[in-house]
């Protein structure tokens, strides 16, 4: 496995799988005690980020998806690594417009940067990194 | 003017994983020339885009002058229709009779 990242949860790449992920997550936010509505925009982003691995990265049944929790002070930080190809350049350089109100896709980018404070995204060796980041106090 | 068309979704999570199936489930009940739905959404618990494209899709295909009333739209579906602004789109109602006098209008 060529994960350099060691992941507290790894699943399949696959859209249910994401629903492990997200059921991993709302597990850590209770134990840490988080509001329910910084849980659920945590879980937001995170699903829309690993619906975006899965449907433009990976494909099905390809690989897997690793994820971290971490709380440290007063800031949530979440990991995601997958060993797809990497993501287009530029694509979490720039912010997320808002598609036309009825366009059927294209929301998943919008919805991460509005759930999360900053969304960061490094290539490690033929490891894919995305780090999001979450205030957990009040904006 | 005839009832709207009521569909309970129960799918407690509507998402990418289930998106697919989900549009074929309500495009067999909203026939064509449908033009208002009314949309128990009670048991879902969340929602993400994919599933909330399936809705925009439903809208789309009932034309222009269609119209959906959501009811039972808890905290998660509320949240992505604020953040995504498609709470404009669709009518957010607090009850299956004010659904349906707002689907009248």
């Amino acid at each position: 496995m060529p994960f350099r990242a060691d992941p507290q949860i790894r699943v399949p790449a696959t859209l249910l799988a994401v629903r492990d992920l997200s059921g991993f997550l709302q597990k850590r936010c209770a134990d840490a005690g988080i509001d329910d509505s910084i849980a659920l925009e945590l879980d937001l982003a995170l699903v829309e980020a690993a619906n975006n691995i899965v449907q433009h990265g990976l494909g099905p049944d390809e690989g897997e998806i690793g994820l971290s929790v971490d709380f440290a002070g007063t800031q949530v930080t979440m990991t995601l690594s997958d060993n797809g190809p990497p993501a287009p350049e530029g694509l979490f350089a720039t912010p997320a417009q808002a598609p036309d109100h009825f366009a059927e896709s294209g929301r998943g980018m919008m919805i991460m940067s509005q759930c999360v404070d900053s969304i960061e995204y490094r290539r490690e060796g033929d490891v894919n990194v995305l780090v999001l980041k979450k205030r957990l106090l009040p904006r | 003017m005839s009832e709207p068309i009521l569909i309970r979704v129960d799918h407690a999570r509507l998402d990418a994983a289930v998106a697919p199936a989900f549009k074929d489930e309500i495009s067999a009940r909203v026939t064509a020339g449908e033009r208002r739905v009314l949309l128990d959404l009670s048991a879902v618990q969340f929602m993400d885009s994919t599933g909330l494209g399936v809705l925009v899709s439903l809208l789309k295909r009932m034309g222009g002058d269609g119209k959906i009333a959501v009811v039972g739209a808890g905290p998660a579906v509320l949240k992505l229709l604020q953040l995504t602004r498609l709470d404009t789109l669709f009518t957010i109602c607090g009850s299956e009779d004010e659904a349906r006098d707002a689907l009248q209008g």
